[in-house]
């Protein structure tokens, strides 16, 4: 498979994931995109792998399948995101904020404070939002730049 | 990345496990910095972030101190 080739694939297996996770809550398998692509499992656990490679995705340590799409988690997570009567989890503060910001959607995230464990609830309503919370981030940008900034 | 009711909560969360506050942002604040992350992530035209339109992203927001140093 040619470079170009291998780019226009990848835009498309990336362009499936995020559609899938919009509408399905999680990312699809390896199995899974290959079908609905029509490409074989190989090609389909190359593209993710090279998406991973690009810090497009994060897939699980050791495995084949998506961990991250971000900024959605692949499994539940304790950021809990509600919009247009479906449910997404968020894999942190930010990222279940991105959601509601990727989607272009009001909605709501569903949390607890790490501290109290008192529940938790913010909303988004016309890009303004709202809940009494705040967000803390423990590591210097230039720690985390590496690994998520072209997230 | 956690949510916390407060910054009396991040601090004593921070103190019980013997680690230095970061950052800690408004609501505001972190809206607006997952919004410029991730306006245009579903987008077919998406692309990365490059180092200058982070940095700009953090300076609109007002996160200018040495934590958000990117480089």
């Amino acid at each position: 498979m040619s470079a170009v080739s291998e780019a226009d694939l990848d835009r498309t297996v990336r362009l499936h994931v995020y559609e899938r996770v919009v509408s399905d809550g999680f990312p699809p398998t390896v199995a899974g995109a290959a079908r609905a692509l029509g490409i074989t499992e190989a090609d389909a656990e190359a593209s993710y792998r090279r998406l991973a490679a690009g810090k497009v995705i994060v897939l699980v340590p050791g495995g084949r399948e998506i961990l991250m799409a971000n900024p959605f988690a692949a499994r539940p997570t304790d950021f809990l995101v509600r919009a247009n009567g479906r449910q997404w989890y968020g894999n942190c503060a930010w990222d279940a904020l991105g959601i509601l910001s990727a989607l272009g959607a009001d909605g709501s995230v569903t949390t607890a404070c790490a501290d109290c464990a008192d529940p938790l609830e913010v909303t988004v309503r016309g890009g303004v939002p709202q809940g009494k919370a705040v967000l803390h981030i423990a590591v210097p940008a230039h720690h985390w730049w590496v690994d998520i900034v072209f997230t | 990345m956690l949510f916390f009711r407060s910054e009396d909560h991040v601090r004593r969360w921070c103190e019980a496990r013997g680690r230095e506050v970061g950052a800690v942002l408004s609501l505001d604040q972190a809206w607006r910095l997952a919004d410029g992350w991730y306006r245009n992530k579903l987008r077919a035209d998406w692309r990365r972030h490059t180092l200058e339109e982070t940095e700009e992203l953090l300076r609109s927001i007002g996160l200018v101190d040495a934590f958000w140093a990117l480089r």
